[in-house]
C-alpha cells in the first residue's frame, strides 16, 4: 500500500479517531490489532512467519528471564561459599547463553533462508519474503540481548511484544527500534495534542516532498544510466549519475521514514530517528552514525561490542600494543571489528556482490582512516593547519561526500564489470566536454526531453528545500518548531506549495515506484 | 470564565477561517492548472461525448490506442450496413474495456463487440496503468450527471486494486495526468470554443484519423520471426491472473447477454521486433484456448494468412498504429471478417510453428 493514498490516509485516520475517542482506555490493543490487519494486507502469509517468530521470541525472553530468576534464588543460598556462587552463576550463564543462541541462530536461518537462498542457489525453490523480516529480526535479536543482559525483564504479556515487533508505521522499512524506548510508549494512555499532531503532520508532508519530488523523479534517469551497457559513458555523466543516486537514495529512505515517524507521532509513539542530516558528515564514521541510525546502532551495540570485548581480541590487542605500539593495539582489533560489521551491513542489504563490496569498502575506509589518524594529525600540525575552522570543517564535509559517493557506485551498480568500469572511466575518461550531448543522449532516447528535463528540474527544487531545511536543523535550529510559531500565511503558502509540488511530481511519473527499503 | 470561552471560541472561529481559506485557494489553484494544462477535448471525452449522441448503435470497438486509429467505423458500416462506433481509448486495459460495452450494452442495446486485445496491456496489472483508467473515468465523468460521476469517481477510488496506490489521490487533479503542455493552445482553444488542429482528434464515429507515414526501421516479418527471436532478447508476453480473470468475465457476460463478441489483435508493424516468437504463439494459444471455452475463437490479425490481410508498413503512423490507409485496408477486411462464418474466418489464422512454416 503507498504510503501516498486513500487507503492508507483512511486507515490510519479511521484508527485516529477510534485511538483518542472509543479505544482510549485501551489504546495497545487497538494499535495491536491495526497492525496485525495491516501486516496481513499486505504480507498475508507472512503473517504466519511474524507470529511464529514473535512467540519463539517470546518465549525464548521469558525462559531466560525464569533461567536468571532461578539463578538468583539459587545463588542466596546460604550453604553457598563465594566459589560456589559463581560457580552457580557460570552454570546458568551457560545455559542463558544456548537459549540465547538456539534462538538467535533459529531466527538468522529463517532469515537467510527467505532472503539469501535463491541469491546462493538459484534453482532452489524461492519463498516469498515476509514483508519487515530483516527489521524484525534485528528488533528480537536486540530484546533478546537486553533480556539477556539482565537490562530488563522478558515481557510477561504476548501481545505487548507482539505489538513492538510489528507496530505498523516501521514494518516497512524500520527504524529498528529498540523495545525499552517503545514498550513505555504503548503502555501509556495518550490524549490529542494538537502541536504534535502539527509536527507529525509536517514531518509527513516533508517526507511526501522528499520520496515524490525527489526520489521518484531521479529513478529513470539512474536506471537508464547504470543498468544499461556503460562502456561508452564518459566519466563526467557517471559521476553525474552517482550523484543523482546520492540524492536519490537519501530522498527516498529519509522520506519514507519521514512520512511513518510523522503517522506514528499522531499516535503519540515516538520512532527512534533514523537520519541526522547525514550529507554534513566530517568522516565516514560520522556518516554511520547520521545514516540509518538505528542500524548503526544496533551493530554496534550487538556486534562491534560483543565482538570487539571477546577474549581473543582482548588478547590481540595486547599483542598488537606490545609489538606495535600504543596506538596499533588500541585501533586494529575496533578496526577489524568493523569490517566485520560492515561486512555484515553489506550482506544485510543482499546478498548480491555489490552490496559485499559496498559494505567491505565502508568497512576498509573507516578502518584505515582511524590507523592512519595520527598521521593526519601529525601532517595538520606541521602544515599549521587550523583544523577547528570553519573552512577546514567544510573541507572535511565534502571530502566525506565523495567518499561516501565512492561507495554509492559499488551500492548502486550491481554489476560487478560494469562497476569496475564506471570507476575506471571516472578516473581516465572524464571527458567534461562530452556531459551535455551524452546526457541528452543517455536519458532522452524513448522518453521526451520535457519529461525529463522536467523530473530532474522539479528534483533540483526539491533538493534544494531539502538543504535548506537540512542546513537550518544542522545549525540546530527546530524548523518545525519555526514553522509553527510563524504566520499563518506564511504557513499556508509553505504547505499549499510543498502540495503543489508533490502533485506536480505525478506529471512525470512514469512508473509506480515502491520504497528502495521496501523488501527489507 | 466568559472572557476565556469567548477567546477560545474566538481562536476555533479563526482556525475554522484558515482552513477554509486555504482549501479554497487549493481548490482555485488546483482549477485553474486544469484550465491551464488540461487539453481542449482530449481524446477520452471525445470518446464519451460522441457514444452518448448516438441514437442508434449495434456494434462497438473496445481496445487501446492502436483500435482508436485502426478502426474506422464508417468504412465497416457502409459494407455491412451496421452502426458502429469506436469506444477505444489510449491504454485501455481490459477493465475499462468490460466498462464501456457494459454501458454500450445497458445504454444503446448493442448486440455486438469487437475486443482488440492488446498485447501490452495484457501482460500488465491494472494498478499499473492507473493513469489511463483515471483518465479514462474523468472522460466519461464529464458526460454524466454531476453525482454519477462523482459515484464512478468513487467506484475508482475504493477499488480494491486502486485504494492502495496513489491513484486514488491524484484522480481528482484532472491536470495531473490529462495533460498537454502546449499552454497557449489549451487556453486559446478553451476561450475560442473550437478546435486548432483537427489531428489528435476523433470524428464522429469515434476514429482517430492520421495521415503520418512511419519510416521502416527494419520490422521483422512473420517468415523471419523465428530466427530473430533467437538472435535477440525479447519479451515474452503473458496473460496475467487478474486479466484471465477478466477476459472470462467478459465472455461470461457477452454470452448471458446475447452479445457477439470477437476478440482479436490487431496488426502492428513491430510485433516480430518486440516480442519472442515462441512466447507470443504460446500467448495467443492460451487467449485462443480460453476464447474456445465460451465458444468463440482469439483472432490474432499478425498470424493471419498473408493473402488474406497485410497491412504494408507504409501504412502505420508509427511501429504499432495504422494510419488512414492503413485503417481503412483494415476496416474493409474486419467488415468482410464480421459478415464471415466464424469457422471460416478462422481458417485464415496460422497459429501453430507448422501452420507458419505451411504459409512461406
Amino acid at each position: 500500500m503507498s504510503l501516498f493514498s486513500l487507503g492508507y490516509l483512511m486507515f490510519n485516520g479511521i484508527l485516529l479517531i477510534l485511538y483518542y475517542t472509543v479505544c482510549r482506555r485501551k489504546q495497545w490493543i487497538l494499535l495491536l490489532a491495526a497492525s496485525l490487519f495491516y501486516y496481513t494486507l499486505l504480507s498475508g502469509q507472512g503473517m504466519v512467519y511474524l507470529l511464529l517468530h514473535a512467540l519463539v521470541t517470546y518465549a525464548g525472553a521469558r525462559r531466560l528471564s525464569s533461567l536468571e530468576d532461578a539463578c538468583r534464588i539459587r545463588r542466596k543460598d546460604p550453604s553457598l561459599d563465594r566459589e560456589g556462587k559463581k560457580k552457580v552463576k557460570a552454570a546458568f550463564t551457560r545455559r542463558k547463553r544456548v537459549v540465547l543462541w538456539t534462538v538467535i541462530i533459529l531466527h538468522l536461518l529463517v532469515l537467510a533462508r527467505l532472503k539469501y537462498w535463491t541469491d546462493l542457489f538459484p534453482s532452489a525453490p524461492s519463498l516469498l519474503l515476509p514483508l519487515g523480516i530483516s527489521f524484525y529480526t534485528f528488533m528480537s535479536i536486540s530484546y533478546l540481548v537486553d533480556v539477556y543482559g539482565g537490562k530488563y525483564p522478558a515481557e510477561q504479556n504476548f501481545a505487548r511484544l507482539l505489538l513492538y515487533l510489528s507496530w505498523f508505521p516501521q514494518m516497512i522499512q524500520g527504524p529498528i527500534g529498540r523495545y525499552p524506548d517503545m514498550a513505555p510508549q504503548f503502555q501509556k494512555t495518550h490524549t490529542f495534542d494538537s502541536d504534535r499532531a502539527r509536527r507529525g503532520m509536517l514531518l509527513i508532508l516533508f517526507g511526501l516532498l522528499k520520496k515524490y519530488v525527489v526520489a521518484d523523479m531521479l529513478v529513470n534517469e539512474i536506471s537508464d544510466l547504470f543498468d544499461g551497457p556503460v562502456d561508452g559513458l564518459p566519466g563526467s555523466l557517471i559521476v553525474f549519475g552517482i550523484l543523482l543516486y546520492s540524492a536519490q537514495q537519501y530522498a527516498d529512505f529519509s522520506g519514507g521514514i519521514d512520512i511513518v515517524a510523522g503517522f506514528s507521532s499522531l499516535f503519540g509513539i515516538e520512532l527512534a530517528p533514523n537520519f541526522r542530516q547525514p550529507y554534513f558528515s566530517t568522516s565516514l564514521g560520522d556518516f554511520w552514525r547520521r545514516w540509518h541510525i538505528s542500524l548503526g546502532a544496533f551493530m554496534r551495540d550487538y556486534v562491534f561490542y560483543p565482538f570487539a570485548l571477546l577474549k581473543p581480541m582482548q588478547k590481540f590487542g595486547k599483542w598488537c600494543t606490545k609489538h606495535l605500539g600504543k596506538h596499533a593495539g588500541r585501533v586494529l582489533p575496533a578496526c577489524i571489528a568493523n569490517i566485520l560489521v560492515f561486512f555484515i551491513v553489506g550482506i544485510w542489504h543482499g546478498a548480491q556482490l555489490h552490496y559485499v563490496l559496498w559494505g567491505l569498502y565502508n568497512g576498509l575506509v573507516i578502518a584505515l582512516s582511524d590507523l592512519t589518524a595520527p598521521f593526519w594529525t601529525g601532517l595538520a600540525n606541521k602544515l599549521h593547519m587550523n583544523t577547528e575552522s570553519k573552512g577546514f570543517h567544510v573541507f572535511r564535509i565534502i571530502r566525506t561526500f565523495v567518499i561516501v559517493n565512492i561507495g554509492w557506485y559499488f551500492d548502486r551498480i550491481t554489476d560487478f564489470r560494469s562497476c569496475m568500469t564506471c570507476l575506471a572511466r571516472t578516473l581516465t575518461h572524464f571527458d567534461a566536454g562530452h556531459f551535455a550531448s551524452a546526457l541528452v543522449q543517455e536519458f532522452c532516447t524513448g522518453s521526451d526531453k520535457l519529461t525529463v528535463f522536467g523530473s530532474m528540474a522539479l528534483a533540483l527544487v526539491g533538493c534544494i528545500v531539502i538543504f535548506v531545511v537540512s542546513f537550518r536543523k544542522e545549525t540546530g535550529h527546530d524548523v518545525s518548531g519555526e514553522l509553527m510559531a510563524g504566520k499563518p500565511a506564511v504557513q499556508g503558502v509553505l504547505v499549499m506549495l510543498s502540495l503543489m509540488l508533490i502533485l506536480s511530481s505525478f506529471l512525470f511519473t512514469t512508473s509506480a515506484g515502491g520504497f528502495l527499503y521496501a523488501n527489507f | 470564565m466568559q472572557t476565556s470561552e469567548h477567546r477560545i471560541g474566538s481562536k476555533r472561529i479563526r482556525i475554522i477561517g484558515i482552513i477554509a481559506l486555504f482549501v479554497a485557494v487549493f481548490v482555485l489553484l488546483n482549477a485553474l492548472l486544469c484550465f491551464l494544462i488540461e487539453p481542449y477535448r482530449p481524446s477520452g471525452y471525445e470518446m464519451w461525448e460522441g457514444f452518448r449522441s448516438k441514437t442508434t448503435l449495434d456494434t462497438v470497438y473496445v481496445g487501446t490506442s492502436e483500435a482508436e486509429c485502426g478502426i474506422d467505423p464508417a468504412v465497416v458500416d457502409s459494407a455491412t450496413g451496421s452502426s458502429s462506433y469506436n469506444m477505444a481509448t489510449n491504454m485501455q486495459d481490459l477493465y475499462c474495456s468490460f466498462d464501456a460495452m457494459r454501458t454500450a450494452v445497458e445504454e444503446k442495446g448493442i448486440t455486438r463487440v469487437v475486443l482488440c486485445l492488446d498485447t501490452d496491456i495484457s501482460s500488465m496489472e491494472r494498478k499499473d496503468n492507473s493513469r489511463a483508467e483515471e483518465n479514462y473515468i474523468l472522460a466519461r465523468a464529464r458526460t454524466e450527471s454531476a453525482s454519477k460521476g462523482l459515484k464512478d469517481r468513487l467506484s475508482f477510488a475504493f477499488s480494491p486494486e486502486i485504494i492502495g496506490t496513489s491513484a486514488s489521490l491524484t484522480l481528482w487533479f484532472p491536470w495531473i495526468y490529462n495533460r498537454s503542455f502546449d499552454v497557449k493552445k489549451n487556453v486559446t482553444e478553451k476561450l475560442s470554443g473550437a478546435v486548432s488542429d483537427p489531428l489528435g482528434h476523433r470524428d464522429e464515429n469515434g476514429f482517430e484519423p492520421n495521415d503520418v507515414v512511419t519510416e521502416n526501421p527494419g520490422f521483422v516479418d512473420r517468415e523471419d520471426a523465428e530466427s530473430f527471436s533467437t538472435e535477440n532478447d525479447l519479451t515474452k508476453p503473458e496473460l496475467t491472473d487478474s486479466n484471465r480473470l477478466l477476459l472470462s468475465e467478459i465472455l461470461m457476460y457477452c454470452r448471458s447477454h446475447g452479445v457477439t463478441l470477437t476478440v482479436m489483435a490487431l496488426p502492428a508493424a513491430n510485433v516480430f521486433n518486440m516480442y519472442d516468437y515462441d512466447a507470443y504463439l504460446a500467448w495467443t494459444k492460451e487467449i485462443d484456448d480460453l476464447c474456445a471455452a465460451y465458444g468463440t475463437h482469439f483472432y490474432n490479425c499478425n498470424l493471419i494468412d498473408r493473402n488474406v490481410l497485410f497491412v504494408p508498413y507504409d501504412e502505420y503512423k508509427d511501429v504499432s498504429h495504422m494510419n488512414t490507409k492503413g485503417a481503412e485496408r483494415f476496416s474493409a477486411f474486419l467488415a468482410t471478417f464480421l459478415e464471415a462464418d466464424p469457422e471460416t474466418a478462422y481458417s485464415w489464422f496460422r497459429y501453430s510453428r507448422q501452420q507458419s512454416a505451411d504459409l512461406f
